[in-house]
């Protein structure tokens, strides 16, 4: 039974890689125009709702912000990356993946609801395209704070000894610290949909979507980190109970691979 | 042999780690295109932009001051303020190629439309800064739209709006631009 499911885990990771590494022109333009599919099906029940409030079609309505969260969040994103990389970094339960996902998405969702409050109060010159530039500096920003982190957790990872390794695997730190940086960049899709809310009146309408979007989130981040916990304990020596040349070497790798993350992000954002 | 696969795997991810960290789109732009003659000598590219439904709602409770669902001059200057006018920086999302040559991207005779559906409509021209030789027949013309900030995507192909007698849009070939853009080449003749 337990071959049974590293085989199907494996076949799984292998579909995720084969679809991540060939040029997926097509792959993406279907999951573009699924996104837009959603996106304006929310926009439009939403106008319908507010003109007519009823209950099915406020469960209907929570439904699809709740698949818009998890396909939307399925898309090319820092926050899978990192979240990935972390649990290949440090060994942790398959709890920490659902207090990891809770704080990312919990971060992405307040910090759209706090921008969109700016937006409508303090910040009201900025409009069109310069909040698309806004979102540049706060993706730059995120990726200067992430190299940061990842160097941080280098230079930790090359003076610390063993022992000192096995204590840090306890705590919850570096999972507050990278959860909540994953989830700074505020989601552009809640941020749309309470500048709408809050300019129609309609506020409780706005959040309920912002809810049932980041509960889809969540939902996809947790697999995200069920997974590649799940990698790290194929990868790590059961048996010998100790620290291996490859767990080392994959410690290492998955600390470059958030750096490379960081500078990819502000890198894109700067050329 | 478990372990081996994990390590393939993810030595396989780690090649294509732009990828991994590119950002999804959350604005959506069907775009269209036709060629127009601005004087005897001239040609632009008029191109028109069909925003999505949030885009689309943003305008119109920002722009639409008098909520009459139209767009009158004072309006259009305050959506091509606000709304239109940023993009200048990011050369309209258009990269624009006449017989290999890249073309400068300004804009003229900027307007937009609300449309029955509350879709809101820009159109703009790009004028070609070459003169227009009616000894050659065909000119090779190549239209990017592509967003690099990844926020707007351009997931339909690029339509033409019009095709007369007179003017032929031949040997047509859409392809896609990065992630989210699309291009269209062809062999543009007037007879």
């Amino acid at each position: 039974m337990k071959k049974y499911k590293l085989s199907s885990l494996l076949v799984f990771l292998s579909i995720i890689a084969i679809l991540v590494c060939l040029n997926y022109s097509s792959i993406l333009s279907t999951f573009t125009n699924l996104i837009r599919y959603l996106s304006n099906f929310i926009n439009k029940t939403m106008r319908e709702l507010t003109a007519d409030l009823n209950l099915r079609k406020l469960v209907f309505f929570m439904g699809l912000s709740f698949l818009y969260g998890i396909i939307h969040s399925a898309g090319p994103g820092h926050g899978k990356a990192i979240i990935f990389a972390f649990f290949l970094k440090e060994r942790h339960h398959m709890a920490k993946a659902v207090l990891m996902a809770g704080l990312t998405a919990f971060t992405h969702t307040l910090s759209a609801l706090i921008l969109a409050l700016l937006l409508n109060t303090l910040l009201l010159g900025i409009k069109g395209f310069f909040r698309i530039k806004m979102q540049g500096y706060f993706i730059f920003a995120n990726g200067v704070l992430i190299t940061i982190i990842g160097i941080f957790f280098l230079i930790k990872r090359l003076l610390a000894k063993n022992k000192e390794l096995e204590e840090e695997r306890s705590t919850n730190h570096n999972i507050y610290l990278i959860g909540i940086t994953a989830g700074l960049i505020p989601c552009p899709a809640s941020l749309m949909i309470m500048l709408f809310s809050v300019s129609n009146g309609i506020i409780p309408l706005g959040l309920l979507s912002v809810f049932g979007i980041s509960l889809g989130m969540f939902v996809l981040l947790v697999a995200v980190g069920i997974l590649s916990i799940k990698c790290k304990k194929n990868l790590s020596s059961v048996k010998e109970n100790k620290t291996t040349v490859m767990t080392r070497w994959i410690e290492f790798l998955s600390i470059i691979l958030i750096i490379c993350i960081g500078l990819l992000m502000s890198l894109t954002v700067v050329f | 042999m478990r372990r081996k696969w994990v390590i393939i795997l993810l030595i396989l991810c780690s090649f294509n780690l732009k990828n991994t960290t590119e950002a999804h789109p959350h604005l959506f732009i069907k775009p269209s295109i036709s060629i127009v003659h601005l004087d005897n000598k001239r040609l632009g590219l008029k191109v028109l932009w069909e925003w999505d439904e949030w885009w689309s709602m943003d305008v119109i409770n920002d722009c639409d001051r008098d909520h009459n669902g139209i767009f009158d001059h004072k309006e259009i200057k305050l959506v091509f303020n606000d709304y239109f006018k940023g993009a200048e920086e990011f050369d309209y999302f258009t990269v624009l190629k006449v017989n290999k040559k890249k073309q400068p991207i300004t804009v003229t005779d900027f307007t937009a439309r609300i449309e029955p559906n509350n879709i809101v409509t820009y159109s703009f021209i790009i004028p070609l800064n070459f003169m227009f030789d009616h000894q050659n027949k065909s000119y090779h013309f190549s239209i990017a739209f592509n967003d690099e900030t990844f926020y707007i995507a351009f997931p339909d192909k690029i339509g033409i709006n019009e095709s007369t007698k007179h003017k032929k849009y031949r040997n047509l070939k859409t392809t896609t631009v990065s992630y989210y853009g699309v291009k269209l080449e062809f062999n543009y003749t007037e007879e």
